[in-house]
């Protein structure tokens, strides 16, 4: 199993804030039943959290971090569980963070995070295909054990 | 029974930051008394406290970050304090949303810590705390006469 076009199609538009994009193709993702979207998007994760934060980091700053990017969202942001996206950038950088978490919670946690993490980056769009096939890579791996 | 006199006196010394004198002051208390008099302070001084600082101005973002700049504060704050939790209090003693589903103990711990925090930011001096202390006091005399615990 690796990770199909689709999926990094999916996790490009929902990078550029394509949203309508991105769910058309996610719903063709879903239909599709294909393996290997949520290994990607871990990946992605994994990959920009360990950018913005490695190798220094403390539990302060990621609490901080996550309570500024849903203070950007105000209300918006009452779905997305604060001590879940904690947990996922405290995983993204090998901190043995307790998980006992709902796939919901922590895949809605995940994309919300990246939705703040890559805009950081500023790619260009040469930059964020190249940040795109890191994560396949480093999914694709995982996948193949 | 309302607030007692000792009851204020433990919070004034939490609040004043003198730890040991709470701890002793505490002790002290008629405990039975305390399940609903110093539960009732905490409880109102909480509302208070939220309400002079998110009242008048506060946004969901100042909610969220306040939350979680208290939680940054050391790592026992971190584990101790949900989040969700800290931010639905918050929002509830604005009048918003339901904590219905918070059981006591939840709910009067998190009230507790989110005061202290709030108290803190708001660098009271020694009259200003004794005034936050008399306006919470006649609050939580007006919960319990209410029989309203710690949700009013």
């Amino acid at each position: 199993v690796t990770v199909a076009d689709e999926h990094a199609a999916a996790l490009r538009a929902h990078l550029l804030h394509d949203f309508d994009e991105a769910e058309r193709l996610n719903r063709r993702v879903a239909e599709a039943d294909m393996p290997g979207y949520g290994e990607l998007i871990w990946a992605a994760l994994v990959l920009a959290t360990r950018h913005r934060f490695a190798p220094k980091w403390t539990v302060s700053q990621v609490i901080k971090y996550v309570a500024a990017a849903r203070a950007r969202w105000g209300k918006d942001a009452e779905d997305i569980d604060p001590r879940a996206a904690e947990i996922m950038l405290r995983r993204a950088l090998d901190d043995d963070a307790p998980a006992d978490l709902d796939e919901t919670v922590k895949g809605r946690a995940q994309i919300f995070l990246l939705g703040e993490l890559i805009p950081e980056e500023q790619f260009d769009n040469a930059e964020l295909d190249e940040f795109l096939a890191k994560a396949r890579m480093l999914a694709d791996n995982w996948l193949s054990i | 029974m309302p607030v007692t006199n000792d009851q204020v006196a433990a919070l004034r010394a939490l609040l004043a930051g003198e730890v040991d004198l709470h701890a002793r002051l505490f002790e002290r208390l008629d405990q039975t008394a305390a399940e609903t008099g110093y539960t009732a302070l905490i409880a109102a001084a909480f509302f208070e406290a939220v309400d002079r600082r998110f009242a008048k101005e506060g946004t969901a973002a100042d909610v969220i970050d306040f939350v979680g700049d208290l939680r940054s504060r050391s790592d026992r704050l971190a584990d101790v304090i949900d989040p969700k939790v800290a931010e639905r209090l918050i929002w509830h003693a604005l009048g918003e949303g339901s904590i219905a589903d918070l059981d006591t103990e939840t709910k009067a711990s998190h009230q507790f810590l989110l005061l202290g925090g709030l108290v803190a930011d708001a660098h009271f001096d020694a009259a200003g705390l004794d005034e936050f202390l008399a306006t919470a006091r006649e609050l939580g005399d007006r919960l319990i006469g209410d029989g309203a615990g710690t949700d009013p």
